[in-house]
């Protein structure tokens, strides 16, 4: 067997610790709110210059792998997602710590992200030629109506007040306009100034909109950040696998999700996790625990975003198009490498190919227990850490991390300036939630309805252009469910007792 | 505050002229910060980090590359004249955004405030079609696009980019009209195209080179052909003048040292000569051109001249 | 604590915000181009439909309004007033002796508890080690050029 003696290959001592340190090191700075995944790829990206391509591009792969997974720990501990991709762990993660489940929530999380992101990595290692054709089926008409199935998340996301989850998603939306426009040129909504020519950067957003709300109620009360049960329960993973096990099914419908988000060049790990997330709501039994501790929502959201790592690649190395922005970088690294990416890496770099496959199962796998003890770690240090030290901790790194994504002060002042409006807003009874949905789904929802009606129009078909496309239809069918599955399970539901 | 900046420019002017009248070498006397506009992985991150062996070769320092994201790349030029001017800080520049970003209006720098020092490459602008494509020439584009006007939609890289420019430039000087249709970024646009969602698209030779066999190249903008694609013609050839595609090298804050900025230009034009760098950029796709230090001036005017023109047509000068 | 028929003064507040803004884009839009208006006066139209409905049930008392939130507004205020000025002090003092101030200045905001002189020790030592050591990390691991200010270290 060819494909195995790669797999040795993959499984040299240098190539291990390669693995181990790019998961530790992607986890890390994975987990600092404003690092995200790409920076993190993009920063260590030079390090591995001096190395083999093969295990250049492991180390990568594990950089990146963990950084995804890394957004998980500040999620669930300081409801900040640490990457966009963990966006959606917020919404049952923190909940989950704050009455006293953090260590449980953050064991999930492992599970799932390692669980995620194998399915990801066996997609790529086995059906990544067939699978990069969904790549290019998906056109701007396609996007648009994911982006459309994923605000349909605003229903579940507004706790209480529809309308008001409605203004937040509209106010999102407009947040995402902002700035020079790709679709038309315009410079949009800057109220004159030059900070805003580039747009409103979504961790920006997601950094004021989630983490500041936070740290002013943090300091308004003398109580503990988080719940802390007095007896020590460890990793608590007997009770996760459990949990795991049960909800079997969510993990691999989630996995499978992320998996073919991951492959469009346009989306990403944050879309993947919350369509995984609506999914999930939809199809539980119990949709009303969501948003409020279900650890159905932590593992649809943490399988979804790590399946997007093997999904990303499967376009990238296949057609030479990068799934993820992280994905660009490696590709421009290989460039650097002298590897030449595109439609023949296959059939003349296979060996690199397939060491890079395996050393990405090996990484993924390695994630379990490296990713256990450092979220063990996580978890106590924000509970050991007193007040008076957490909180200015947490608002420097916001500050830091805000500062680092266009190494810009205004940016900074941007984000202090929507965290106070976001926490007036939540004080009204508008969760940043919706506002965030709308903020990171606003650009694909916009680019791909301008994008399918300029190509209707020219081929004079703009009818049969939004509803005449079959995974148009499938997407449109899978919103509606979303929407109205809740009311009519319970029509059905009502007749059953009444009969 | 502003005092004493001066004076240290001042100084570090003086000691670099000093250095570079004693020996050539002794500048740089540190990596230099080279600042991306653009993301990481993208054709100037991989061109810089291309640039760095030989540079290393060259000056005995390398590179600290920063990247500075957002506004299309105008976040980081509006900031270029407030980078300390010592000769240690250079940043990436890309043409045409110099010259069409301030047509808009709304950046906060002007063409003029960049200090251009070098140019060392050109990715020409090349008409792409899928490789199946019954369009099989520039003739039959033209002729598809003449029956029914408008109806061939094409795909490019943002609105008043280097890909629409080629567009109109294009249709103008064929007398055709074809509907643009712009992607956030190189992938989602070859996505686009490979997927046939739209008909063709207006791209750069490298991405010809990345696709290989999926694509066909309809003609390039260049003078002669290029030397990969001995195959495809020039628009020239077809009687269409269109040359010229996206320009990239390097400036620095306007106050720094003549000598530094002059010794600078110098290593970069040296580079270009480096065998090895030079078959890993003509591979890619990319085609190196010279416009050292003495020449940087005439080249940027005329090149202003032409965008003029374009600036009309795409309605950003009234 | 509010009871169920009290005014949603929040949600009036929240209707009326959103109204002047889906305002504000329909009237800044004007100038755009036609590709570039169409998604943000659509979503305004959405947003100002949705306000309207807002400020209807919020009259109406058929909106509950949300939960007020305990614990000290001064404490609110103060981190507010302390995070603007921490962030307003970098150009001048830059960012390394901006963040020692403000690092200790929101911890002063966050504690409760009267300390000893041994905490007040600790407590400035952690200061220290955590804003040095970020600053070490960010700008000779990550590289990224945290601002100096024109007063120190121009």
């Amino acid at each position: 067997m060819e494909i195995l003696s790669h797999f040795v290959q993959a499984l040299t001592p240098l190539n291990v610790l390669l693995a181990v340190g790019g998961i530790v090191a992607g986890t890390i700075v994975g987990a600092l709110p404003g690092l995200t995944a790409t920076m993190a790829v993009a920063v260590l990206t030079p390090l591995t210059f001096t190395l083999e391509p093969g295990s250049a591009l492991i180390a990568l792969g594990a950089i990146y792998t963990g950084a995804i997974y890394g957004g998980c720990y500040s999620a669930i501990l300081v409801n900040t997602p640490g990457t966009p991709s963990a966006i959606a762990t917020t919404f049952d993660g923190f909940p989950m710590a704050k009455r006293g489940d953090g260590d449980l929530a953050l064991t999930l999380a492992n599970l799932a992200s390692v669980c995620g992101g194998l399915v990801g990595a066996v997609a790529l290692l086995l059906l990544a030629p067939p699978l990069a054709r969904v790549a290019l089926a998906f056109g701007p008409v396609e996007y648009f109506w994911l982006a459309i199935l994923g605000l349909t998340l605003v229903a579940a996301l507004s706790e209480g007040s529809l309308l008001k989850g409605t203004i937040g998603c509209g106010f999102g939306l407009l947040i995402a306009t902002v700035g020079t426009a790709i679709v038309g040129g315009d410079t949009r909504f800057v109220f004159g100034t030059q900070t805003l020519i580039g747009g409103v950067n979504v961790v920006v957003a997601l950094i004021g909109l989630f983490c500041i709300p936070v740290l002013i109620d943090l300091v308004a009360t003398p109580d503990a950040h988080i719940k802390v049960n007095a007896e020590v329960r460890g990793y608590r993973l007997d009770e996760a696998l459990r949990i795991g096990w049960a909800s079997k099914w969510n993990l691999m419908r989630s996995s499978v999700i992320g998996t073919v988000i991951g492959i469009l060049p346009a989306a990403g790990g944050a879309i993947a996790a919350l369509i995984a997330y609506a999914e999930a709501r939809r199809a539980s039994a119990r949709p009303g625990e969501f948003g409020k501790g279900a650890p159905d929502g932590i593992l649809a959201s943490e399988s979804a975003n790590n399946a997007t790592v093997g999904g990303g690649f499967i376009p990238t190395l296949t057609l030479g198009i990068p799934g993820t922005p992280a994905d660009a970088i490696i590709l421009g690294a290989l460039l650097v490498h002298g590897v030449r990416t595109g439609p023949n890496l296959f059939q003349e770099q296979s060996a690199i190919v397939y060491t890079f496959m395996f050393g990405l199962i090996l990484a993924t796998v390695l994630m379990l227990p490296l990713g256990l003890v450092l979220g063990r770690y996580a978890y106590k240090s924000i509970i050991a850490i007193p007040k008076a030290v957490l909180a200015p901790g947490i608002a420097f790194l916001t500050i830091l991390g805000t500062y680092a994504i266009h190494n810009s002060m205004e940016d900074v002042g941007l984000m202090l300036g929507l965290g106070g409006v976001g926490w007036l807003l939540n004080r009204a009874g508008v969760p940043p939630a919706p506002i965030v949905l709308g903020v990171v789904l606003g650009p694909i929802a916009e680019q791909g309805f301008v994008q399918a009606w300029l190509i209707g129009s020219a081929t004079g078909d703009l009818l049969g252009m939004f509803f005449g496309r079959p995974i148009s239809l499938l997407i449109i069918a899978a919103a509606a469910l979303v929407l109205f599955y809740p009311a009519l399970a319970r029509r059905f539901a009502g007749r059953r007792t009444a009969e | 505050m502003r005092l004493p900046r001066m004076i240290k420019h001042a100084l570090a002017g003086a000691t670099l002229a000093l250095a570079a009248a004693g020996s050539a070498s002794a500048f740089p006397t540190k990596d230099i910060t080279y600042v991306i506009p653009f993301n990481a992985g993208g054709e100037s991150d991989v061109t810089a980090r291309l640039q760095e062996a030989p540079f290393k070769k060259l000056a005995g320092h390398g590179f600290v590359i920063q990247y500075k994201v957002g506004a299309g790349g105008a976040a980081a030029w509006s900031q270029l004249n407030s980078l300390p001017a010592d000769g240690h800080t250079i940043m990436g520049i890309n043409l045409p955004h110099l010259f069409l970003q301030p047509m808009q209006g709304r950046v906060a720098y002007k063409t003029e405030d960049i200090t251009v020092i070098n140019v060392f490459q050109l990715t020409p602008h090349a008409l792409i079609v899928p490789a199946d494509s019954p369009i099989k020439t520039i003739e039959d584009y033209i002729a598809e696009a003449k029956k029914t006007p408008g109806a061939i939609t094409v795909a490019g890289t943002g609105s008043n980019s280097a890909n629409q420019v080629a567009q109109r430039s294009f249709d103008k000087a064929a007398g055709i009209t074809t509907t643009y249709v712009p992607f956030t970024g190189t992938a989602a646009t070859t996505a686009a195209l490979l997927g046939k969602q739209v008909r063709a698209q207006w791209g750069f030779t490298t991405v010809a080179v990345e696709q290989g066999k999926n694509v066909r190249m309809l003609a390039v903008a260049l003078d002669q052909r290029h030397k990969l694609f001995p195959d495809v013609p020039t628009f020239k050839e077809k009687g269409i003048n269109l040359v010229g595609g996206a320009h990239r090298g390097v400036a620095v804050p306007k106050d720094t040292p003549e000598a530094a900025r002059e010794q600078l230009s110098g290593i970069f034009s040296r580079i270009n000569n480096d065998s090895a760098f030079r078959k890993k950029m003509e591979d890619g796709g990319y085609v190196l051109v010279n416009v050292g230090y003495k020449q940087v001036k005439p080249f940027m005017d005329g090149l202003g001249k032409e965008y003029v023109e374009i600036g009309r047509l795409l309605g950003l000068v009234k | 604590m509010s009871q169920a028929g009290k005014a949603d003064r929040g949600g009036v507040a929240v209707a009326l915000a959103a109204l002047a803004v889906a305002g504000y884009v329909f009237w800044e839009s004007r100038e755009f181009s036609s590709l570039g208006s169409v998604f943000p006066r659509f979503v305004a139209g959405v947003l100002g439909l949705a306000a309207l409905g807002l400020l209807i049930a919020a009259l109406l008392g058929c909106e509950r309004p949300a939960a007020r939130e305990d614990g000290s507004g001064l404490r609110r205020g103060a981190l507010a007033a302390v995070l603007i000025g921490w962030v307003a002090l970098v150009p001048f003092a830059g960012f390394l002796a901006s963040s020692l101030l403000g690092f200790f200045a929101v911890g002063m905001v966050a504690r409760y508890e009267a300390w000893p002189p041994r905490r007040w020790l600790g407590f400035a030592l952690a200061t220290a080690a955590a804003v040095v050591s970020l600053y070490v990390l960010f700008t000779a691991a990550l590289e990224v050029p945290l601002p100096a200010g024109a007063l120190f270290g121009g």
